[in-house]
C-alpha cells in the first residue's frame, strides 16, 4: 500500500493581506469564472442555432434516455405465448419483498402446470424496486422492467392486479437475458 | 440403566430401546424419513445411518437397539459422506415441483438437502413422468412422482387404521405408492396420511394451494369437535385458520386426530358469525349495543327471579364454552337461584379409537362444573316440558345444541311461552329467530382456557384468533351479567378463573394453568385411555 | 494490539472487569455499570489505550434477561488505530447508568438517543431529552415488546393533550436553560428557528438559535425529523431484507452503506469474499463517494447563491449515476452488494464507460473549483468560518472530511485498511485550519483521489468468481434454480428463513463519505437479526454544529451545515 497525506492548497493567503491584493486577486478570480461560463453560454448558443444542442439537459418527456440492462423499474408478471402467467404463486417473491407489498392468493388449475395466482397484487405506492422479487423467484415469472411512469391520481390507482401487471414475455427478452447472465456463477 | 455415548455426551436409556428415538429425546436430532414415534420400523429410507464404534459398517439408527457402553457418533466424514449420497439419491428422481408443492417450508427433503445434501447438482431435469394429482380419496390427492418411498402412509394405513388402503406396488426402481382401483383412501383418518409424508406426495384437498406455510403462525389448542379432546395446533394467519394439525399428547391422540375434527373449523371464519347483540323489538331482531343487550338480559332474569324464586328460569348450559366461561356462568346461576339447569350435546357415532360420541368438547367440564339439575330442579327434556305447560318465563339458551337435538316441533311447543328466550351461540339459527335477545359467543379459537375431555383431563386451550373489538367474549358476558345482578365489579381473567374452580370444585382442587400445562392434567378418578392398536 | 488493550484493562480493574471477548477479532469488555465512569476515564487516558474517540453508544434488549438491558459503548483511538467496545448492563427495574459525557462530550446526543429508544437513563447526563421523537410520544419503541405496528395517540389540535402544543409553547420546548439570555445593550435575545422546512436545511433538520441583532448566541440544533425506524425494521425482516434500507441511510452514496453492512454480516459468519468482488465493492464504493462529494460541494454552492456550481456538481453526478445505474440497477437506491458477493458482475462495456464517464466529471470538477475557490465572496464565507479545533472535533466522535480538514490523519481506508484497499495508491488530503475552506478542498481533492482508485482498480481487477461459493450464505445461480434441484431447493430454503450466522456480535467500521460508517449486529442464530445498529456519521457530526456557529453571524450556519453534509436519512436512520 502506498497511501500518503498531502494538505490541501489554500487559495494564496497573501491575497487577502492588502486591500490592493484583494482587490486584484478577487478580479482576476471573477474574471475567470465569468470566462468559463461564458463559454460555456456561447457553446450552447451556437448549438442551438445550429439545431444541434450540446446542453446536457434532456427535454424529457419529448426526449427519452434509454435505461441500461440492469436497470431496474416497475416489477411486471411474465405473460406466456398462451396468455397466461408464468407465475405459479409459489410465494417467494411475497416472502423476500422487504416491505410487504405483494399479496398472492394461490388457486388451483385444471391446466398441466396446476398452480397459478387467482390474486397477484402490488401496492406500488410501497414498492421500492429494489428486486429481491426478481432475485427470488424460481420460475422467472416476475421481472423488474423499465417501466418508471406509473403515478395515479388516487391511492387505489398504485395498487396494481395481475392483469396489469402482465408484459408479454416476447417484450421482455432483454431483461430475462441479464438476469441469466448476472445471476450466474 | 445402561449408558451410551452420542458425540461425547453420555446418555442414559432403557435396555432394548432403539438408537434413534434415544438420541431424538436428548436433543440430538439425526435426520430421518421412515422412522415415526407410533408406527412400525421399517428401515427403507437409511438416512439416520450412523457410526457406531466397533461396527465394520455405518448402521441405521432407528433399527439398532442400545447396548450399555456403546459410542456412537453423528458427525464424522462417513456419516456426513453417507447423508450427502442418500439425498442426492432421493432428489435424482424427485420433480422439480417445490413452487408449486404445498409442503414447501415444512418438507423434510427440503430441510435435510440444505443441511446435509451436497448442495450441487449432478443431474437436471427433465425427471420421471409418473401420476400426478391423482384423486385417491375424498380428502386426498397423490402426486407419485413426489414419494420417497418411506412407507410411512402405508404403515399408518395397516397399522393405526388397520384399513390398508395405500401400498407400494412394483420393485425397485420401478416402485410406485398407489391405491387400489376400487378402494380409495376415504377413512376416517384419512387426512393423517399427509401428516406423516415427509414430502409432497400425500396432499390434503382442504389445504391445497391455499396459502405458504412460512406465513402462519401456530398455536395450541384443544379440538372442539367431540369429547375426546385431541390435542392440536392451529395454524392461522391475518387472524383466520387454515388449517388444524394434530399434537403429540401420548394421554390422549397419539400424534393423531380425526379427518372431521380437522376440517371442523371453516365455521371460525365464516361470515355468518354473529358479531353484535340482537335486541327484538316491534317484532324485529335489532342490531343493539352490548350495554342495552346486557341491562335488558339481567333485567329480565332479576326480575323473573324475584317473582318466582328462581323457578321461572331455565339454562341450558353449552358444551362448547371453556370451563372458566361455564364457572361463571353457574356462578350467576346460582346468584339467582336457578335450579333448573342442564348441558345440551349433540350425541353421534363413535369408534373404537378416536371418535366419541358426545360431539361437544367440554360436555364433561360443563357438568364439573355445576351447570346441571339443582336438588329439586329440572333437566333436559323436562325443561321443554316444563316451557311447553308455561312454568318457564325465562330461557337462557347457550350453543346451537339444544334447537340440533330436539324436535322442532317440540321446540315451537316449548318457546311458545316463554317471555324472554336469550340465546348465546355463533351464528344465526332457527332458535336465535324465536329469540328475544341474541348474545354472539366466541369460538374455542378466540378463547384462552380449558376443556375437560370425557377421561377427565383438563387441557388447555390458547387464542389463537382475535375477535373483532369491541366483541365480548362469553366469559366477559357472564361476568357483566353477574355484575349487573350483584352490582358488583366484572372480572373476568380465565388464569384467575382457573383459581376459583380449584377452590369451588373438589375434583379440581390445586389446578393452575401452570399445572395443567402442555399437555393436560388428569382429574383424580377419570380414566386414561390407552388407544388400542397402537404402537409405541 | 487488542491483546493488549483487554490485559492492561484487566490489570487495572481486576474486580470491575467482569468478562472480555475476543469474537471475530473484536475486543470487547463487559463492566460493572457502577464503574464505568473510572473505566472509560482510564481509556480515554491511559498512554497505551488512548480512547479518544466515542463513536457510538446503543443498547441492546435482552428481554428475559435479568439484568435486561446491555448498553455498549464502541471507542477508538486516533493514534494507535484500535478498537474496544465497553458493556454494561442495567436491569429493568431501574435502568441507570452513569453518563460518559465528562469523558467524551459527544456522549451526548448518543445517550439521549439511548434514553429515547430504550428508555435508559443517565446519570449525571445534562440535558436528557429525547432527541429523535417527539416529547408526547408514549413507550420506548426499540425494546423488544414495543410491537412494530403499535399506534401513538394523536397530539396536536383536536387530541386528548388539548391545547395545540403550538399554543402552550410558542417558541421551541425544551430547551436547555440559554449560556446567555441578555444581548447587546441588555435587549432581549430573539429566538427563531430555522427548519425543518428551510431551503437551506436540506435533510430536515431544525435549528433553533437565539439571535442578538445577527450573532448567534445559543443554539440548539435538532434532528430526528426523519427517522424512519431502521433498526426496528431490520430486526423484523431476514438480514438480505436489510440490504435495500441500508441504501437509505446515506442515500446520497448508498453503496457505501450496502458495503459496511454486508461486511458486518460476513464478519459476523466468518467468511472472505473472493478478490473480483473486493475490487467490484471498491469500484462501486468510490463511485459513490464521488457523487455524495458532489452534492455537498454543488449545495454548499448552491446556498451560497453559487447557483451554476451546483448545476455543473449535478451533471458530474449525472455521468457517476449512469455508471452506478449500469453497474447496479439503480441510482439512488442501489442495492447493490450481497452477504458473500455482489447482486451481479460488472456488465460488458462497463470499465469503457467509466473512461469516458470520470475525466468529464473530473473536467467539470475543475469548472466548479474554477467558479469557487478563488472567488473573493466565497472566500469571505468560508475561511475562517465554522471552526473547532482538532481536539474538540475528536471529542465529539466526528470523523472523515471534517476532521481531516482539522488536520487529522484519520482515514479508515489507510489506517485499518478493508477490501483491497491495502493494494491501492492514493492520497489522503488533510487540511490545516479546520474552517469551511479546508473541508471544501478536502473533498475536492477526494473526489481525485476517488477517480485514482477507481482507474487502479479497473486495471488490477482479477478474474474469478464474484461471490462466495458457501451455499449456506449466498443464493444459488439462478440459472441452476430452473433446472437443478438441491438448487431449487436452496433457493427455498435461503429466501424462506434467510442466512443463520452463528450467535454472536461484531462490529465493522468502513470508510463512507462522510466518516466513520459502522454497523454493529447482534446474531442469535436465526435468520433475523437480534440488533442491527448502524453507526452513521453524520449523526455525530452534526452534535458540534452548535458550538462551530456560536457566536458568529446567522449567515455562517449555511456553509457550516452544508460542509457538515449532514445526509437526513444518516443522521436520523
Amino acid at each position: 500500500m502506498a497511501t500518503r497525506t498531502v494538505a490541501v492548497a489554500r487559495p494564496r493567503a497573501a491575497s487577502q493581506r492588502t486591500t490592493l491584493g484583494m482587490w486584484l486577486f478577487g478580479a482576476r478570480a471573477i474574471l475567470k469564472g465569468m470566462a468559463l461560463t461564458h463559454r460555456h453560454f456561447l457553446r450552447n448558443l451556437w448549438g442551438f442555432i445550429r439545431r444541434k444542442p450540446t446542453v446536457f439537459t434532456v427535454q424529457y418527456p419529448e426526449q427519452r434516455l434509454p435505461f441500461p440492462n440492469a436497470f431496474r423499474g416497475m416489477p411486471v408478471l411474465v405473460q406466456m405465448d398462451n396468455g397466461k402467467e408464468r407465475c405459479v404463486a409459489c410465494g417467494l417473491c411475497e416472502w423476500a419483498c422487504p416491505t410487504d407489498c405483494i399479496t398472492i392468493y394461490p388457486a388451483e388449475t385444471a391446466d398441466e402446470i396446476e398452480r397459478h395466482p387467482e390474486v397477484f397484487d402490488i401496492n406500488m405506492s410501497r414498492c421500492m424496486f429494489c428486486g429481491l422479487c426478481e432475485e427470488a423467484c424460481p420460475e422467472e415469472a416476475i421481472v423488474m422492467s423499465h417501466n418508471v411512469e406509473i403515478s395515479a391520481f388516487s391511492r387505489r390507482g398504485t395498487l396494481w392486479h395481475k392483469d396489469d401487471l402482465l408484459v408479454p414475455v416476447s417484450k421482455l427478452a432483454p431483461r430475462l437475458e441479464h438476469i441469466r447472465g448476472s445471476y450466474d456463477r | 440403566m445402561p449408558t451410551i455415548t452420542i458425540d461425547g455426551q453420555a446418555i442414559e436409556a432403557p435396555a432394548g430401546a432403539m438408537l434413534l428415538p434415544v438420541a431424538l429425546e436428548n436433543g440430538i436430532h439425526i435426520p430421518h424419513y421412515c422412522w415415526h414415534p407410533k408406527l412400525s420400523i421399517d428401515g427403507s429410507c437409511r438416512m439416520c445411518q450412523v457410526e457406531v464404534e466397533g461396527g465394520p459398517k455405518l448402521v441405521i439408527a432407528c433399527n439398532t437397539p442400545i447396548r450399555d457402553g456403546m459410542v456412537v457418533r453423528t458427525k464424522t466424514p462417513a456419516v456426513e459422506n453417507t447423508r450427502r449420497g442418500v439425498m442426492e439419491l432421493l432428489l435424482v428422481n424427485h420433480p422439480l415441483d417445490c413452487p408449486i408443492c404445498d409442503k414447501a417450508g415444512e418438507c423434510l427433503l427440503q430441510d435435510y438437502s440444505f443441511a446435509f445434501g451436497s448442495r450441487r447438482a449432478r443431474t437436471r431435469e427433465p425427471r420421471r413422468k409418473l401420476e400426478k394429482r391423482k384423486d385417491i380419496g375424498p380428502r386426498m390427492i397423490l402426486d407419485q412422482e413426489r414419494c420417497i418411498l418411506c412407507r410411512r402412509c402405508v404403515r399408518f394405513c395397516r397399522e393405526i387404521t388397520k384399513t390398508n388402503e395405500l401400498g407400494v406396488f412394483n420393485m425397485g426402481d420401478h416402485s410406485v405408492l398407489d391405491i387400489l382401483d376400487d378402494k380409495p383412501l376415504a377413512n376416517d383418518y384419512s387426512i393423517n396420511t399427509a401428516d406423516v409424508c415427509p414430502v409432497g406426495a400425500l396432499e390434503s384437498k382442504d389445504f391445497h394451494h391455499k396459502l405458504r406455510v412460512w406465513f402462519l403462525k401456530k398455536t395450541e389448542s384443544i379440538c372442539p369437535s367431540c369429547s375426546n379432546g385431541c390435542n392440536i395446533t392451529v395454524h392461522h394467519y391475518r387472524d383466520r385458520i387454515w388449517r388444524m394439525m394434530p399434537r403429540r399428547n401420548d394421554a390422549v391422540n397419539d400424534t393423531w386426530m380425526c379427518d372431521h375434527g380437522r376440517l371442523n373449523y371453516k365455521h371460525v371464519n365464516s361470515a355468518e358469525r354473529l358479531r353484535q347483540p340482537l335486541l327484538r323489538r316491534n317484532g324485529q331482531l335489532e342490531a343493539c349495543e352490548w350495554d342495552e343487550a346486557l341491562t335488558a338480559v339481567a333485567a329480565a332474569l332479576r326480575r323473573v327471579a324475584r317473582e318466582t324464586e328462581g323457578r321461572g328460569i331455565a339454562a341450558v348450559a353449552s358444551p362448547h364454552l371453556t370451563n372458566e366461561e361455564n364457572f361463571r356462568f353457574a356462578q350467576l346461576l346460582l346468584t339467582l337461584g336457578v335450579r333448573n339447569v342442564d348441558v345440551a350435546v349433540v350425541i353421534g357415532s363413535s369408534d373404537n379409537f378416536l371418535i366419541k360420541a358426545e360431539k361437544a368438547a367440554n360436555a364433561r367440564g360443563a357438568r364439573d362444573m355445576g351447570l346441571q339439575p339443582a336438588s329439586g330442579g329440572l333437566g333436559l327434556p323436562t325443561i321443554l316440558e316444563a316451557a311447553a305447560k308455561g312454568e318457564i318465563r325465562v330461557l337462557y339458551v347457550c350453543g346451537p345444541d339444544l334447537w340440533q337435538t330436539t324436535d322442532r316441533q317440540q321446540l315451537e311447543q316449548a318457546l311458545a311461552s316463554i317471555e324472554c328466550l336469550i340465546v348465546q351461540d355463533i351464528a344465526r339459527s332457527p332458535l336465535t329467530e324465536r329469540a328475544h335477545v341474541v348474545l354472539p359467543s366466541l369460538t374455542f379459537a378466540e378463547k384462552s382456557g380449558t376443556f375437560t375431555n370425557v377421561a377427565g383431563r383438563v387441557q388447555r386451550l390458547h387464542r389463537a384468533i382475535a375477535p373483532p373489538e369491541g366483541q365480548l367474549g362469553d366469559g366477559e358476558i357472564f361476568s357483566r351479567l353477574l355484575a349487573l345482578v350483584t352490582e358488583g365489579i366484572p372480572a373476568f381473567e380465565p388464569a384467575a378463573v382457573l383459581e376459583e374452580i380449584a377452590a369451588a370444585v373438589p375434583a379440581y382442587a390445586g389446578l393452575t394453568f401452570d399445572r395443567v400445562g402442555a399437555l393436560g392434567w388428569q382429574l383424580p378418578g377419570g380414566t386414561t385411555q390407552p388407544l388400542p392398536g397402537a404402537t409405541a | 494490539m487488542s491483546q493488549d488493550t483487554l490485559e492492561r484493562l484487566r490489570e487495572r480493574f481486576p474486580t470491575d472487569v467482569i468478562a472480555v471477548d475476543r469474537y471475530r477479532g473484536d475486543a470487547s469488555a463487559t463492566v460493572r455499570p457502577e464503574s464505568l465512569l473510572d473505566v472509560a476515564r482510564f481509556a480515554k487516558d491511559d498512554p497505551a489505550l488512548r480512547f479518544d474517540m466515542l463513536l457510538d453508544v446503543t443498547a441492546v434488549d435482552y428481554i428475559g434477561q435479568e439484568p435486561r438491558f446491555e448498553v455498549v459503548h464502541h471507542l477508538y483511538s486516533t493514534t494507535h488505530h484500535h478498537r474496544l467496545r465497553l458493556k454494561a448492563r442495567v436491569p429493568e427495574k431501574d435502568p441507570t447508568l452513569p453518563s460518559v459525557t465528562p469523558v467524551w462530550v459527544g456522549a451526548n446526543w448518543l445517550e439521549r438517543e439511548t434514553y429515547d429508544m430504550y428508555g435508559i437513563r443517565f446519570s449525571g447526563h445534562p440535558d436528557l431529552r429525547r432527541i429523535y421523537l417527539y416529547d408526547e410520544f408514549e413507550g420506548h419503541p426499540l425494546r423488544k415488546d414495543y410491537p412494530k405496528e403499535k399506534r401513538q395517540p394523536l397530539i396536536g389540535p383536536g387530541s386528548r393533550h388539548g391545547a395545540s402544543v403550538v399554543d402552550e409553547h410558542p417558541y421551541a420546548v425544551d430547551l436547555p436553560p440559554p449560556v446567555h439570555d441578555k444581548g447587546m445593550l441588555g435587549s432581549e435575545l430573539m429566538r427563531i428557528q430555522l427548519g425543518p422546512s428551510h431551503p437551506a436545511t436540506h435533510g430536515t433538520v431544525r435549528i433553533v438559535v437565539d439571535l442578538d441583532g445577527e450573532t448567534i448566541v445559543n443554539a440548539d440544533v435538532q434532528v430526528g425529523y426523519l427517522h424512519r425506524g431502521f433498526e426496528k425494521e431490520c430486526e423484523s425482516g431476514f438480514y438480505y431484507q436489510a440490504i435495500p434500507y441500508t441504501d437509505r441511510l446515506n442515500y446520497c452514496s448508498a453503496i457505501l452503506c450496502n458495503v459496511g453492512y454486508c461486511m458486518a454480516v460476513e464478519k459476523l459468519f466468518g467468511i472472505e469474499t473472493p478478490p473480483r468482488c473486493q475490487f467490484l465493492r471498491v469500484i462501486a464504493g468510490e463511485l459513490a463517494r464521488i457523487a455524495d462529494h458532489f452534492v455537498c460541494l454543488g449545495a454548499t454552492a448552491l446556498e451560497l447563491s453559487a447557483f451554476t456550481p451546483f448545476l455543473y456538481g449535478l451533471q458530474a453526478r449525472e455521468l457517476v449515476w449512469d455508471l452506478v445505474d449500469a453497474l447496479c440497477g439503480g441510482r439512488v437506491t442501489s442495492n447493490y452488494i450481497r452477504i458473500g458477493g455482489v447482486s451481479a458482475d460488472m456488465p460488458g462495456g462497463f470499465a469503457d464507460l467509466v473512461r469516458q464517464n470520470i475525466p468529464k466529471t473530473l473536467h467539470l470538477l475543475g469548472e466548479m473549483e474554477g467558479l469557487l475557490t478563488e472567488n473573493p465572496i466565497f472566500r469571505a464565507r468560508m475561511e475562517g468560518v465554522g471552526r473547532l479545533p482538532a481536539e474538540e472535533l475528536i471529542a465529539y466522535g466526528v470523523c472523515g472530511p471534517l476532521l481531516r480538514a482539522a488536520g487529522v490523519d484519520l482515514d479508515l481506508r489507510r489506517a485499518q485498511p478493508y477490501l483491497v484497499y491495502d493494494q491501492l495508491d492514493f492520497d489522503v488530503p488533510l487540511g490545516s485550519h479546520g474552517d469551511n475552506m479546508d473541508r471544501y478542498l478536502v473533498r475536492v481533492e477526494e473526489i481525485r483521489q476517488s477517480a485514482r482508485i477507481i482507474e487502479q482498480c479497473l486495471r488490477m481487477i482479477p478474474d474469478g468468481p464474484v461471490d462466495t461459493d458457501d451455499p449456506t450464505i449466498r443464493w444459488p445461480a439462478k440459472s441452476r434454480v430452473y433446472t437443478r434441484m438441491e438448487e431449487l431447493i436452496d433457493q427455498f430454503k435461503q429466501v424462506t428463513e434467510g442466512p443463520k450466522p452463528p450467535p454472536g456480535e461484531v462490529y465493522v467500521g468502513t470508510e463512507s463519505a462522510n466518516g466513520e460508517i459502522g454497523f454493529f449486529l447482534v446474531s442469535d442464530g436465526t435468520g433475523k437479526p437480534y440488533k442491527c445498529r448502524a453507526r452513521t456519521p453524520s449523526f455525530s457530526n452534526m452534535q458540534p454544529l452548535a458550538r462551530m456557529i456560536q457566536g458568529r453571524l446567522l449567515a455562517d450556519m449555511v456553509p457550516t451545515f452544508d460542509l457538515i453534509n449532514m445526509i437526513g436519512g444518516e443522521c436520523d436512520r
